[in-house]
């Protein structure tokens, strides 16, 4: 019994000095937004100012069209999102449990996309999309960000080390792909797919060099193109830009909090006999 | 969901569709976002289009440090720029080679060119004709902590020595005697040619054919720079922000000077630091000798490919001359010198204060407008620096390096300086 | 039609949408955007053909060699670092315990923040009279230059990289981790098996799939290292920290020189499939067997 409460403690100790490690640029963005301009780069730092300035906060919804931006992005990468999970799935599972030929070769050319630097096909996907007549609007911005083999290699991963048992009696029962895939392996799927919803969400929520390029009217902006162009060539208004950094950081946390207890779930082969 | 989702997305595409179809045509004017002073632009813009509601004007602000770089450079590379942006002097060649700019000489009188300073004239003014107008004038000089200067019993040094001198008492463990710009940037580049220039040297000599950068002026304002940042260290080797001309390190008191321009004036109003402060001109490299500051500020420029070519130069013409905006832009807005001599008679009110006394008087009469060498010039010039104030590089190999390849570059060049 | 055409045919139409998404949108656009490699195009006015110019003056640019050398340092201190950390936190977290959710959070967190809010705090902590030299100074440790270094601003690089990316391969590992099923854990702790045992017989192996898309991923990441250089220190001091992506898109979009900088994309692309290849054939595909 003592034994087991030092493994315990050790180990809380352990993870404690991380989280601080982790925390401390958090505290510092959160006590750089209400810093007076004086404290902001003063040697010695300041920990917490003695003249706090909490006007940052709302300053940054009256100075931009910040709440506009906020439902931009949500709009945008929350589409993304649901649209990306159906279809990578489907990919993965093809890419994994189905057997055609060329599979492989597919595997490898589709994983290949991910090599290209984006910088190189900036300006051709651009010209692209401005032919499609997509520029300055929502299509510009959610259409190209749904393929992305990130996810499909994610999940094909996933679905290599899930167990044949699993599907051998579906299949003896004649059930057909599609059932399998949608009543089966989709369900049990929910570890991974709740890792991919936070990352897609993520990339396309912090999503900078495109949305930059592609839209131009201040009301379609993206968060943190928006937050970039607060301030001017030579003024960095740096209370403002982090808190409005620190605050369109909560969303996807918040999103995290709430699907990390998917992350977690178990495959038990006894959730399978139901 | 599936449902609800089609349905948003089909509202979506309708409003979308209805927005083309808009009869008026639309005058794009880029500027990178400045969110200070950009109201005092939006707030014409909206006058123009309502006194024009066929040929209104879109004004979009894209975030400083993707300006030049990223938007503008995808925009022209798929062919199609904006009609109006503003270029600063280090890009107007390369836009003028290609022919993007529009001319203005048909548009202005006599008397209006005559108007321009001639440091704004300069800045316009490409093979002798005018390519664009001149927004505001931008000179460096050196900004100082007066209260420690009293404290320390340190007077305003006359040269480098002096200079150096004084930032050697002024550093501690917790400040910087002399914050200059190490970041490998643009913008580095133009805080160094004060120095340059005040030691009397050059980068190209008048016709564009020979590099004159490999001289004993050069090497010595090379040398400065790297007693500055390695010898005596008062210059910090890297700085929490992206550049020195923003100048909240000053502010911050993270350096004891700062070189930054006179942008700086408001901010210090604005956001004051907690010791009384000044500016003095960056002292020449001895005494008595001439000290050269850079002038810089942009440009708004039209696009001759613009199928709204008259349009634009229409509405450029009628915020220059027919409103206030140069004179809020300078004395309101921000705080820069003006470029035309009427706008600086107008707000000589302002102008008389005594923060812009030294600017305008000791600064202004011998300042040089900013150069508007290549790319590829800058890179030879950044090179040498860099490598003198991180790579040990002798400030003599440094220059001659970089005059050599600017030589190089010089035998292939055909475009216009 | 045989249950093996009915899988055949189910194989592509799940394959279609991400195919043709693919292909429109990355596939079509890299081989436009690698085309220009063979001319020189400043962004404005015509192309001009140049065949693999491009090519031969890359290996005879210093700063090119100097920007793979940089990149080939850092990738083989991210891989490993990556993979070494993010295993170890998602072991660490993987069991339910009370206040656990707060720790995954904050594990989480920094993957959530922007790169350029990181970046400042970074350029703060990491100045020579700075948080991280007075921590030194403690123990005695004299003053580093750390960013305004040639030989230290790398590894600040890596370390900006490591805190904004290990909490995110933490949650594949923790994915990957849950993929094994609990019955294989309660059989072994019947048998009696340590925690070591657990991991090299159980653990390890069956998480090869996961294993080899960290691998795979972050060996793309460090090749393509682009934005925390481009927050940090825009490549300084003197290239120090100039990586080929990142020395690409400066050769395009500051030096206007797209061709050169399509080039050196090129090549980056074929050293990463090149790579891949060679794991892929060495891992198996990370298929478990």
């Amino acid at each position: 019994m003592r034994k087991l409460d030092l493994k315990q403690v050790t180990k809380y100790i352990i993870m404690s000095i991380i989280a601080i490690i982790f925390l401390f640029p958090l505290y510092w963005m959160f006590v750089s937004a209400i810093k007076p301009v004086t404290d902001i780069f003063a040697v010695p730092p300041v920990f917490w100012p003695k003249e706090p300035v909490w006007g940052h906060f709302a300053e940054v919804f009256e100075q931009l069209p910040f709440a506009r931006w906020l439902f931009n992005t949500a709009f945008v990468a929350g589409t993304i999102t649901v649209v990306a999970l159906f279809t990578h799935s489907m990919s993965a599972y093809s890419l994994s449990r189905l057997h055609y030929r060329g599979r492989n070769l597919m595997f490898i050319i589709i994983i290949s996309t991910l090599m290209v630097p984006f910088s190189a096909v900036m300006v051709p996907l651009f010209i692209l999309v401005r032919t499609f007549g997509w520029v300055n609007t929502y299509w510009a911005l959610i259409i190209p960000g749904i393929p992305n083999a990130f996810g499909i290699f994610l999940l094909r991963q996933f679905y290599i080390g899930i167990p044949r048992e699993i599907e051998e009696a579906a299949i003896i029962d004649g059930a057909s792909v599609f059932t399998i895939f949608f009543r089966i392996i989709l369900p049990i799927s929910k570890p991974i797919l709740a890792a991919l919803a936070v990352f897609f969400f993520l990339a396309n929520w912090n999503n900078f060099l495109w949305p930059l390029i592609v839209i131009n009217s201040n009301s379609l902006k993206m968060i943190q193109v928006g937050i970039a162009g607060y301030g001017g060539q030579y003024q960095n208004p740096w209370g403002d830009i982090m808190a409005a950094d620190f605050m369109a950081m909560l969303p996807t946390l918040i999103i995290f909090i709430f699907l990390q207890r998917y992350l977690v779930t178990s495959i038990t082969m006894s959730g399978l006999k139901e | 969901m599936k449902v609800r989702l089609k349905v948003v997305v089909s509202v979506l595409l309708i409003l979308v569709l209805a927005s083309f179809i808009s009869l008026a045509t639309t005058i794009s004017f880029w500027k990178f976002t400045d969110t200070y002073g950009d109201p005092l632009i939006i707030k014409y813009v909206n006058e123009w289009n309502q006194l024009h509601p066929n040929t209104k004007v879109d004004f979009v602000e894209i975030p400083w440090a993707q300006y030049t770089t990223t938007k503008l450079s995808a925009a022209f590379a798929s062919g199609q720029g904006p009609d109006i942006f503003w270029v600063s002097p280090g890009d107007e060649l390369r836009y003028y080679n290609a022919g993007v700019l529009q001319s203005f000489d048909k548009y202005l009188t006599k008397a209006q060119i005559d108007d321009m300073f001639p440091a704004a004239r300069d800045k316009v003014t490409i093979a002798g004709h005018v390519w664009g107008l001149p927004i505001e004038l931008e000179p460096l000089a050196i900004y100082y902590n007066k209260t420690l200067f009293e404290q320390e019993h340190i007077s305003i040094p006359q040269d480098w020595n002096e200079l150096l001198e004084d930032a050697q008492k002024l550093t501690t463990k917790d400040r910087w005697g002399l914050i200059l710009d190490p970041t490998p940037t643009y913008y580095e580049l133009f805080t160094f040619y004060p120095f340059l220039w005040s030691a009397g040297g050059s980068v190209v000599n008048s016709d564009w054919t020979k590099s004159t950068f490999d001289s004993t002026a050069a090497i010595a304002a090379l040398t400065f720079y790297q007693d500055a940042f390695d010898k005596y260290k008062v210059s910090p080797k890297s700085i929490p922000t992206a550049g020195t001309n923003d100048p909240s390190t000053f502010i911050s008191g993270f350096g004891a000077m700062q070189e930054c321009g006179e942008w700086a004036i408001q901010q210090l109003e604005v956001n004051p630091p907690k010791f009384k402060w000044g500016y003095f001109p960056i002292p020449p490299m001895t005494k008595g000798g001439t000290s050269i500051s850079v002038v810089g500020g942009w440009i708004q420029v039209v696009n001759k490919n613009s199928p709204v070519v008259q349009d634009a130069m229409d509405f450029t013409l009628w915020l220059f001359f027919k409103t206030d905006f140069l004179k809020q832009w300078c004395t309101v807005q921000n705080s820069k010198l003006p470029t035309f001599k009427s706008i600086y008679e107008s707000a000589k009110d302002y102008y008389n204060s005594p923060d812009w006394k030294v600017f305008i008087d000791q600064i202004l009469p011998t300042a040089q407008p900013e150069p508007r060498y290549t790319p590829e010039m800058d890179l030879a010039l950044e090179n040498a620096l860099q490598s003198v104030i991180f790579g040990n590089v002798s400030p003599a190999v440094a220059a001659k390096t970089a005059a050599q390849q600017i030589n190089n570059f010089l035998s292939t060049y055909t475009g216009a300086h | 039609m045989t249950r093996k055409g009915k899988e055949i045919i189910a194989g592509w139409i799940f394959l279609l949408p991400d195919l043709v998404g693919l292909a429109i949108f990355v596939m079509f656009p890299a081989i436009l955007g690698f085309n220009i490699s063979l001319y020189n195009w400043s962004g404005l006015g015509q192309m001009k053909f140049v065949g693999f110019t491009n090519y031969f003056k890359m290996f005879q640019d210093p700063i090119f060699i100097r920007s793979l050398t940089v990149t080939i340092k850092y990738v083989l201190m991210f891989v490993p670092l990556n993979f070494l950390i993010s295993l170890a936190l998602a072991l660490l977290i993987k069991k339910p315990s009370k206040g656990i959710t707060f720790f995954r959070t904050v594990y989480f967190a920094p993957v959530a923040i922007s790169l350029v809010s990181i970046a400042f705090v970074w350029s703060y902590i990491f100045q020579q009279n700075g948080f991280f030299n007075s921590v030194l100074s403690i123990f005695g440790i004299p003053s580093q230059t750390l960013l305004g270094s040639m030989n230290q601003a790398l590894y600040i690089v890596l370390a900006l990289s490591l805190y904004a990316s290990v909490g995110y391969f933490m949650v594949i590992f923790l994915a990957g981790l849950n993929d094994i099923p609990e019955e294989y854990y309660d059989a072994a702790k019947v048998d009696g098996a340590s925690f070591w045992q657990n991991f090299w017989y159980i653990t390890f192996p069956l998480l090869k799939p996961t294993s080899f898309f960290v691998l795979i991923i972050s060996l793309i990441q460090g090749f393509q290292l682009f934005d925390q250089v481009y927050v940090l220190t825009g490549g300084g001091p003197f290239y120090a920290t100039s990586t080929i992506v990142y020395y690409a898109f400066q050769t395009a979009f500051e030096y206007y020189q797209f061709g050169y900088a399509a080039a050196m994309d090129f090549l980056m692309f074929i050293i990463l499939v090149v790579l891949s290849l060679i794991l892929y054939k060495v891992l198996k595909g990370g298929e478990v067997k």
